[in-house]
Parts: structure tokens; sequence; C-alpha cells
């Protein structure tokens, strides 16, 4: 669908010019394009798009409220208001399915599977749990799956991926627990491929897109490690993975022509290589000079190695999701601005939080802003389903 | 019987729903009848965690491994060695608990291994090790073990304690070993009032 107008005339232009389709064959395209249909389609892309949006800022705000952590609540009352909302998200998905508002549907079940990130958080939290980094990861993922598979929902399949990606890319270092993921990430691909619209070359472009990505995420935390990084991450299993899939990223977007997705690329390719080498030279040297005790105990050095790698980390992540978008937007991709948004917007949230306010009143703000996008997708939703109704009976 | 989608995606959020009120319900039971209910003593710091909210981190002496938890009379590395091999294999490191009659509080007494140690649990708490540190699998005599509370939340806001003053940490353990924080005190005040 979204081609631009012009590039689809200059297309058709050359097509006539190369004998491929008559001159009356290309005019009917382009009056097609023109068409309400068209437009109609175009219209569900962006209210699939702006519900995708809105549950993810909405899932966002509700889980800053329950981390900001109201204490004078008591813990069943939080827990039962939390799967009050959660089973309420999937009533009026179905109810809303029922009235023909698909992708209002899609956008609350999305919503309700979301809390479970809020539920985990909220146990963890009133019970003063403490796990590894990839078990809610799991959880989400076996409990979500499901519903990803039957809903055919690609923002959910995606989320699914991306989990199961991260806690292989967490544990890749212990074999026992490597061997037990790996065919859990399989099948569930193989489950979500075969149950969504996504096809496995769709599948392959997202990996290369978000290897990259979480490669310079984990790295921008490489500040609040525990040594310097140059004895802990340099040349192991995962910065060597990241960095061959890296490559290959590379190599796909130098084939495919993709100047600007290479440019994007080249800076986490020049970090991960040249990671093990900085670290080299600067991790021992400075750490001595730099023998700061925190108060708290926790760390006893500094290491300026591992400050200089976050900062480039940094860096090569915003500059990643900028070229992400700006080139979806100049070629008319919408996934590929899609997916910019989601992941400047879990950048900045992740990394910037703590500037903005209180957990609390920027939760209050997520939500405001979330329903109202909710708002807008349903007021797409029903001028679409008026369009369609209106063809219908006109046919 | 073939289902709808309606009553599939019931099925799935109903499932979803059940998940968390069996674990509340678990943790629960799990807080309400301790096995064991020991106070030890601890220093906290306090970062902050983006799905649950601030905490404060609780950092136990006993966690560091040191000469003197459990390999009294033995070289380091020979004890290690002997240690990583039982208590990989038997995948229990426990540490047993002693009270303080003066203090009121316990102190860590040896490490042991295996589920036989659940044993003396019957008369002596013993705290299960949730994570054991690499370099003790390497059979290196060093690192910290991590016993799965090493954090409590309090609402956004709180003033972190000092990380001069000593805080007193309530634990509750469970038959298995396994140890979940109560409640922490500060000079014998609660961070959090029930």
């Amino acid at each position: 669908m979204g081609i631009p107008p012009k590039k689809l005339t200059a297309f058709l232009l050359e097509a006539v010019e190369h004998k491929v389709i008559t001159q009356k064959s290309a005019n009917s395209l382009v009056k097609f394009s023109q068409s309400e249909h068209f437009k109609n389609e175009s219209w569900g892309k962006i209210s699939n798009i702006l519900g995708g949006v809105a549950a993810f800022t909405i899932v966002l705000g509700i889980i800053l409220i329950v981390a900001s952590n109201w204490h004078n609540i008591h813990d069943t009352v939080k827990l039962t208001g939390l799967l009050a909302l959660m089973g309420g998200s999937h009533y009026a998905g179905l109810k809303l399915h029922k009235h023909r508002f698909e992708k209002l549907a899609i956008t609350m079940h999305t919503i309700g599977c979301g809390l479970i990130y809020a539920g985990i958080g909220l146990v963890a939290q009133i019970f003063h749990l403490q796990g590894e980094f990839d078990g809610p990861l799991i959880t989400y993922s076996i409990l979500v799956a499901p519903m990803a598979i039957l809903l055919r929902s690609e923002l959910l399949s995606f989320s699914v991926f991306v989990s199961l990606f991260a806690a292989i890319l967490y544990r890749l270092s212990d074999t026992a627990m490597i061997l037990y993921y790996t065919p859990l990430l399989a099948s569930s691909i193989f489950l979500i491929l075969h149950a969504s619209k996504i096809t496995y070359m769709q599948w392959v472009k997202g990996i290369c897109i978000t290897v990259p990505f979480i490669a310079t995420y984990l790295l921008g935390f490489a500040h609040d490690m525990h040594g310097s990084i140059s004895r802990h991450i340099a040349l192991n299993l995962p910065v060597a993975s990241m960095l061959i899939i890296t490559l290959i990223a590379l190599g796909f977007a130098i084939k495919r022509g993709h100047k600007l997705a290479a440019l994007s690329i080249a800076p986490v390719l020049a970090l991960l290589t040249l990671m093990p080498i900085v670290s080299t030279i600067y991790g021992h040297s400075l750490d001595t000079l730099y023998d700061t005790t925190y108060q708290f105990g926790a760390r006893n050095k500094i290491y300026i190695d591992n400050y200089v790698i976050t900062l480039l980390a940094w860096i090569s992540y915003f500059f990643m999701a900028g070229v992400l978008i700006y080139n979806g937007a100049r070629q008319h991709i919408n996934s590929a601005i899609n997916i910019g948004i989601i992941l400047l917007g879990i950048g900045i949230y992740t990394r910037f939080i703590d500037l903005v306010g209180s957990m609390l009143n920027l939760g209050q703000s997520f939500i405001v802003l979330g329903t109202s996008f909710l708002l807008m997708t349903y007021l797409l939703e029903k001028w679409r389903r008026n369009i369609v109704d209106t063809e219908k009976e006109a046919a | 019987m073939k289902l709808n989608r309606t009553q599939i995606i019931t099925g799935i959020a109903f499932i979803h729903m059940a998940f968390f009120t069996i674990w509340y319900a678990a943790e629960l039971y799990n807080r309400a009848s301790p096995h064991h209910i020991i106070k030890v003593e601890t220093v906290a710091y306090d970062p902050r965690d983006l799905l649950s909210g601030q905490y404060i981190r609780l950092r136990y002496p006993f966690q560091r491994l040191t000469e003197g938890q459990g390999w009294k009379n033995q070289k380091p590395k020979a004890w290690a060695q002997s240690f990583t091999q039982e208590c990989i294999e038997s995948k229990a490191g426990y540490i047993v608990f002693e009270k303080d009659e003066s203090s009121g509080l316990h102190k860590p007494g040896h490490i042991l291994c295996g589920e036989e140690v659940l044993n003396i649990s019957e008369t002596s708490p013993a705290l299960r090790i949730m994570t054991m540190p690499r370099s003790i699998r390497k059979g290196i005599p060093r690192g910290e073990f991590g016993f799965g509370m090493d954090r409590f939340y309090v609402p956004e806001g709180t003033p972190e304690p000092s990380t001069q003053e000593i805080l007193t940490v309530e634990v509750g353990i469970s038959k298995s070993g396994t140890g979940r924080v109560r409640n922490v005190y500060l000079r014998g005040e609660p961070l959090i009032r029930d």
C-alpha cells in the first residue's frame, strides 16, 4: 500500500514504455490508487499504527503508576485492580470486535497482554522479589504467544520475539539455559510465522534491525558494570554473535543499496569491533588512576572505558533510531517509522525517565496521552467503517 | 467441541489472570507461614527498577564469600573445589544460621550442601543459596552469593537510609529454604508499616 502517487505514476509510465502493461491499464491502476477503497486501506493501516502507539503508551503509564508504589493501598486491592484492568481490556476487545472495530479491538487486547509486565512488576514489588532479568521476559512470552497467534497481531508477535531474543542474549554464556531457550524461540517463531502475515524475509529483516539495537542498548549500561568491561564482555559469545548478526545486517543494507541503513549500522559495528581494543587500552591503566570508592560499596572503582563505551552506545542507538524513522518517512515504509518510534520511545523512556519527573506524574501523563491516541483510533475506525458501509450499499 | 474465537480469547485472558492470582496466593501463603523468621544485619543503597519502582538494595555481610564461611582448617582452593562439586552437583547450597541470644540477631554459620541440610533446618534456619558466584564454579573461592532477597521496594520518594546505618532485615524462610524479606528496620523502626 504505502506507494507515493508520484512514484507509482513514474513506475507505471516506465512499465508502459517497456510494453509490460498498456496505457489503459496504467490509467486504471492510477485511478484505483486514488479510489476510496485504496484510501480506506491506507487509513486502516494508520489506525493500526495509532492503536499500537496508544497501547504502548497506556501500558507504560500503568507500569509507571504501579512502580510508584502506593503504599497506602492494600496489596490485594492493587492486584485486583490490575487484574480487573487486564480482564476489562480483553472484554472491551471482544465487544469492539463484535461491533466490527477490529483495529481498536486488537489495541485493547494488546493493552491486556502488555499489563502482564505490570503484573510481574507488582507481585515482585509486593513480596520484594528479585529474580534474573530473563524471568519476566520468558513468562511474558509464554503467556502472550497464544494471543499473538490467535489475533495475528504483528505488534504482539514482535514483542514476543524481542522478549525471547533478549532472554537468549542474556543467557548466551549459560549453555544449559541456551539448550532450553533455543527450541522455545524456534518454535515460537515457527508458530507465529504460520499464524501471522509476517514472511520469513520480514523476520530476517526484523532480526537485522533489532540486533544492532539490542547490542547498543545493552552496551549503554556498560558504565554500571562491575569491573572493567574488557574483562567481562570483550570477545565473549554474546558480543561475538551480535557482531556477526550486525555484520550480516550491514551486508544486507549494502547489497540492497540502502546507504542510510548501512550508515546507521556502521557505528554499531565499529563499536562492537573496537570495544575489546578500547577496553584493553583504557580498562587497566585508568582504573588505578580513578580509584574512587563509592560510599555504598557496590562498586569500588570507576572504569573510564565503561563510560566511553556507554557514551558511544547511546549515540549509536539514537542515531540508528533517527535514521530508521527518517528513512521510513522518505521511502514511505510505515513499519520502519513504527519500529523507529517504538525503539526511540524505549530508549528515551528507560534512560531519561528519572530526569523528567516522578513516576506517578509521568504515568498519569502517559495514560492521558495514550487515551487520546485511543480516541483517535476509535474515530478513525468509525470513519473507515462508514466508508466501507457506504461502498457496500453502493455495490 | 469446537471453540469459537471469543471463547479462546476469554480462556487465554482467564489463564493470564489465574497465573497472577495463583502466584500472589502462593507468595501470600509463604509470607503468612514461614518455617523460620530470622533477623540479620545489612547495609543499603538505593537504585530504582522501571518495572517495580524504587527499592533499597540490601547487601548482607554473608553474601560475600570470605574465609571462615565453611573452609575452616582447609586450604581455600581445596575447599572451594569440594564445595563446587558437591553444591553444583546437588544444586543446593545453604547457609545455616545460629541465633545470637545477646543481640537477638542471627549470625551465619557454616555453608552446607545437599538436600539433607533441610533436616537440620527443623531446628536451625537454613537459607538456600539461589545463585553461586561464577568464580566458585571454576574452583576459585571468591565472589558473591545470591539469595533472591536483595531488594526491598519502598514507595517512590522514600528517603534512602544512610549507608553508614546498619539495618536489620526480617527474613521469612520457607521449609525449602527460600528466603523472603518481610520488613526492614532502621534503629528498631520498620521502614514500611503494615
